[in-house]
């Protein structure tokens, strides 16, 4: 119960994670007065497990934040210690990248943004309610009493619902890192009817380095050419610090199987559904027994800290189990552990009961972003924070919100995911969950969606005008590649021959030749007398789009037929007991989750073919009798 | 404005025999597909109009025909139409349209033009529930068609190439998702042989399923004779399956059994009835009297009779009946030797008489050979595909996807564009083999690789 008024704001933010400060920064740069509420001042956007930002799939998710108008790119480009471009020898749908972060100087630095923010403020509470007033949020209540009122409010709690900490046979009330948690909140949106799952997740131990026998592990470095995450970024500097890769053996995983009756993961002592994609060592010893070894990388935890982190060591087994397998390691033997392990329970809402927009259906103004939502991961929170942000404004502003679907990017795909099919365990974008991903490039992320992040007030007019430069300079060259022919003469036939590219035997445009996989624009530089100057982006975009057209087109006629069934519109309120023929399993799933199109009820599990065809059928019926 | 990108085709006139068949095509590409047909420029015509022309595919004339076109809005199904009117009989306008889905044409789904016509506002309101009617009942009957359908072999082949391409895709991908874990790398070679290889396990596939093709009919053939005579055993013998009862005792069959069974590629619907004799059994009576009615009804009657020995009073009763030109005797039991009495019988009788085996098989493929001589020129030999022409179909394109895979290896593009290709290989199989969702590539990374932090 609130004791006093503590103050009003347009927008709350609950958690100053990576949701939570995307989210107030997009709230308070189009306007708002934000209230940026966290747990504790100094860990504004913490990382609690692995100290990178990006990889696989998750650097495509930061570029897109960059493109909207977030700060994720600028800020891991102004922190960080090395940096590499993943998947270079693949295509360019799967390029990745990914730096390694110095974590005090991420959080230090984000937290100044938060800081700078005219509108936003900042603020150590601990909320424990949420204010409705019939389906509508109105505001919060700190723990100390405070009633902080609202017209919309994103919750962005991270792992820190009702969270336990779980090492071995030790389990205690805690936040990640050892921070409190919150311990009411969990029980307030249960009273305002969202569902609650328990979810669980993990993070291996860090060690000091001079306890580790570097000599005996792999250095791994970065580029030597750093590529920025974010667009705007013109100079980033050259930092590469190496990581190091290092292997279990044989002598790890029996000291890892003697004791899996100590794991509370065996022992049933943990509840909470673990992600797939970051397995504990034990899990991996287990279901692949088969390994002689598992690889796993040493990291540093930043500049400023002699702290290492174990990529691939999660687990929950004891503490003195976890030094005896870590001495076990090459290079390890004489390993001091500054941090152990351990496992993590908390409280996370069922996504599907979020719109599109990340607003519950339930209550209106209230926004949920990150880990709350199942999800794991620091792109994939700020990602949704952004989202957030941006719609919660709109949402009190009356004004469209933005919606991003499959089609659009990563974004989309991941928020359409967890919201049409829910997530058991914390969900991970990946890149193979991304249908049209030759269209949805990290290349191409400003073109894809800086357009978005104008509209929604997040990107400066000068950037937008610069982009629009951008895209005209690629369709002229692209058009004068197409219309500028060569004749087989003995030079252009030299210059095919230098790159091992068969002669030509007639004319042949300039385009034509720049789709052979062997040659590069530069390449041919020497035949094309009329070559505009070009800056090095916009050549990159030339040759990739030219080079990969034929399978560009192939998703682009992939992209207009999921459109067509995504444009199909399911009225808000659709009575599913009146489509005929519809089975009664369908029927349920739909009136719970009230899809908002054919092509998102289509992917729903349990939704058959010939399902969609019953609705699909119903709803034109519905729109001729509207329309007579 | 259509709301469907795809150009569907089917034979569009009812199950039986017509002086025509219509191969029927809708959509955006009906012209296209019409003109590379034909060879004429029919974009050059007037709509509704019909023009005449051999339709021809890769070089061989298929039929001549008289095709018509009418150009979208004014059509049934408010897209482009194309009616190809072949001869009739379902050779002619089953190559033609095999030939419009070799252009880009998809086989339509029962119902589709109806749907599509209702989609595209051409039907009025009071169809609707109609059309969903129609729907509802064709995806039950493609469900009824689905993988549980194939025999055991067929089905454990598609599920087995399905499983090859997933493994494939989701090691491509784990290299993709996890490119610094060692047991996930996969080299250009590599993936270029298993590619290749699941091409050929995809060929045998599809000539398989090609040679168990089987054309849907509703050609009645039934069997009968007096007690005793080997009946249900020569049902079994056609149908090469365990269908009826078969035992020595005299009115084991007391009602009519039918299957199916594949002649010469036409699905023949085989009744084996009663034993004919005056029985006192009420039960046996009515199986007698229903074998008159499978008699009275049936396009072709297999009169059996044991050619072992001289022909009984019975036989010859209801030869007497029930023979003529629409028959053929078979004189059955030849492993024991034809009695020369029973053979002579039919002399002078204007009747196909055949010695047969059920029980060794023996002139067995004689008898289909001349069972479907008679289906083919029969009035119920209908025109259209069996279920498994969408499998075929499914097949086809999988094969065209999993080609554009390996084409882009080759030519030296980056191998996680074949994941494009090979996607849709997988989606294609899915229709046969069930759902394969994104979903499933996931799985299959983390069960078969140990990744993660």
């Amino acid at each position: 119960m609130a004791g006093f008024f503590a103050g009003e704001y347009d927008i709350i933010v609950i958690g100053a994670g990576h949701a939570g400060c995307e989210a107030a920064l997009a709230a308070a740069r189009k306007g708002c007065k934000v209230l940026l509420a966290t747990l504790h001042m100094d860990s504004v956007a913490l990382m609690p497990c692995n100290p990178s930002v990006g990889g696989t799939g998750k650097g495509h998710l930061v570029r897109e934040i960059d493109a909207l108008g977030g700060e994720m790119g600028k800020n891991i480009d102004a922190t960080y210690i090395q940096s590499k471009m993943l998947n270079t020898s693949k295509g360019p749908a799967v390029h990745s990248l990914r730096a390694q972060a110095d974590k005090k100087a991420y959080s230090q630095r984000m937290k100044k943004v938060l800081e700078s923010e005219p509108n936003l403020f900042l603020k150590q509470l601990e909320i424990v309610e949420i204010e409705t007033q019939g389906s509508k949020v109105t505001g919060i209540v700190s723990k100390t009493g405070g009633l902080y009122k609202a017209k919309a409010v994103i919750l962005a709690c991270g792992t820190y619902l009702r969270s336990r900490i779980v090492i071995g046979e030790a389990a205690y009330d805690s936040g990640p890192s050892g921070l409190s948690n919150a311990k009411y909140l969990s029980e307030s949106l249960e009273k305002n009817g969202i569902r609650l799952q328990r979810l669980k997740t993990g993070t291996p131990a860090r060690a000091h380095k001079r306890s580790i026998d570097f000599a005996k592990l792999e250095p791994q470095y970065g580029d030597r050419i750093i590529t920025p995450f974010s667009f705007s970024t013109k100079e980033i500097g050259y930092k590469n610090e190496p990581c190091f890769l290092a292997y279990t053996n044989e002598a790890t995983h029996e000291a890892i199987r003697a004791n899996l009756h100590r794991s509370p993961l065996f022992s049933g002592f943990i509840q909470g559904v673990g992600t797939r994609y970051c397995p504990s060592i034990e899990d991996k010893v287990v279901r692949f027994a088969e390994k002689p070894r598992h690889q796993l990388f040493v990291e540093p935890e930043g500049l400023g800290t002699d702290e290492m982190y174990l990529q691939g060591l999660s687990s929950s087994l004891p503490e003195d189990v976890q030094e005896a397998f870590l001495r076990t390691i090459k290079g390890f033997e004489n390993i001091e552990v500054m941090r152990s392990a351990y496992a993590i329970e908390y409280d996370a809402i069922d996504p599907t009961q979020l719109k599109l927009t990340l607003e519950t259906k339930a209550i209106s103004g209230l926004f949920c972003a990150g880990q709350i939502n199942a999800t794991s991961g620091y792109e994939e929170a700020a990602a949704q924070g952004i989202v957030a942000g941006i719609n919660a404004a709109e949402h009190i502003h009356g004004k469209p919100q933005l919606t991003l679907g499959r089609e659009a990017g990563y974004i989309g795909v991941m928020i359409d995911d967890i919201v049409t099919k829910g997530a058991s365990d914390p969900y991970r974008i990946m890149t193979s969950r991304v249908e049209l991903r030759l269209l949805l490039r990290q290349d191409n992320a400003d073109i894809r969606l800086m357009p978005y992040g104008y509209k929604h007030g997040l990107v400066p007019e000068a950037a937008y005008s610069a982009l629009l430069e951008k895209e005209e300079a690629i369709q002229a060259e692209k058009a004068r590649l197409k219309e500028s022919y060569v004749s087989p003469s003995e030079e252009v036939n030299r210059v095919l021959s230098s790159a091992n590219s068969a002669a030509l035997k007639g004319p042949a445009t300039l385009h034509s030749l720049l789709k052979r996989p062997e040659i590069s624009y530069a390449d041919l530089e020497g035949i094309d007398l009329s070559r505009p100057a070009l800056d090095l982006k916009t050549i990159q975009q030339v040759q990739l789009q030219v080079r990969y057209e034929d399978y560009i087109e192939k998703q682009k006629k992939q992209r207009d037929d999921f459109l067509k069934s995504e444009s199909k519109l399911i009225p808000e309120g659709f009575d599913y007991s009146s489509v005929p023929n519809l089975r009664l399993e369908a029927r349920e799933k739909l009136s719970k989750q009230r899809p908002e199109s054919i092509g998102r009820a289509s992917r729903i599990g349990g939704i058959s073919p010939a399902d969609s065809q019953m609705l699909l059928i119903a709803l034109k019926k519905l729109e001729s009798e509207q329309s007579i | 404005m259509s709301d469907f990108s795809d150009t569907i085709a089917a034979v569009s006139t009812p199950p039986g025999f017509g002086g025509i068949s219509i191969v029927r095509l809708s959509g955006d590409r009906a012209y296209d597909i019409a003109c590379r047909l034909t060879g004429k420029d029919l974009f050059a015509k007037p709509s509704h109009s019909i023009v005449y022309s051999l339709i021809s595919y890769n070089g061989d004339v298929l039929d001549e025909a008289l095709v018509s076109i009418m150009k979208q809005p004014k059509t049934y199904t408010r897209e482009d139409v194309v009616e190809i009117n072949c001869h009739g009989g379902f050779v002619c306008a089953k190559s033609v349209l095999e030939a419009a889905i070799c252009c880009g044409a998809r086989l339509a789904e029962p119902g589709e033009f109806t749907k599509r016509a209702f989609l595209n506002g051409r039907i009025d309101l009071a169809q609707a529930e109609a059309v969903s009617d129609i729907i509802n009942a064709a995806t039950e009957q493609m469900a009824m068609a689905s993988l549980s359908q194939l025999s055991g072999k067929m089905g454990q082949a598609v599920s087995g190439v399905a499983r090859q391409g997933l493994e494939i895709l989701s090691h491509l991908e784990a290299s993709i998702e996890y490119p610094e874990y060692e047991e996930t790398s996969l080299s250009a070679n590599e993936l270029a042989e298993r590619l290749s290889s699941l091409s050929l396990s995809l060929d045998d596939l599809i000539s398989d399923f090609e040679r168990s093709q089987v054309m849907r009919s509703s050609f009645k053939a039934v069997i009968a004779g007096k007690p005793n005579v080997g009946k249900s055993m020569l049902l079994n013998a056609l149908a090469s399956e365990d269908k009826a009862i078969v035992t020595d005792i005299a009115g084991t069959t007391r009602d009519v059994l039918d299957c199916y069974a594949n002649i010469g590629g036409l699905a023949v619907r085989f009744f084996d009835t009663a034993g004919l004799r005056e029985s006192e059994d009420p039960i046996e009576k009515i199986g007698v009297g229903k074998a008159v009615m499978a008699i009275a009804e049936a396009d072709l009657l297999l009169f059996v009779v044991d050619g072992s020995k001289p022909l009984e009073q019975d036989d010859i009763d209801v030869w007497g009946e029930y023979g003529g030109s629409s028959a053929i005797a078979l004189l059955n039991k030849a492993d024991l030797g034809i009695s020369s009495e029973a053979k002579s019988f039919f002399d002078g009788k204007n009747a196909e008489v055949i010695e047969i085996s059920a029980l060794t098989g023996e002139n067995i493929n004689s008898l289909c050979e001349a069972i479907a001589l008679r289906a083919e020129c029969s009035e119920a030999a209908a025109v259209g595909f069996a279920a498994n022409e969408r499998h075929i179909s499914a097949l086809r394109e999988a094969k065209a996807s999993l080609e554009s895979a390996i084409n882009c290896i080759d030519i030296g593009l980056e191998a996680d564009l074949a994941c494009i290709g090979l996607s849709g290989f997988l989606s294609e199989i899915g229709k046969i083999a069930g759902e394969t969702a994104s979903e499933d590539v996931i799985d299959a990374i983390f069960e078969k690789f140990c990744l993660g932090k």
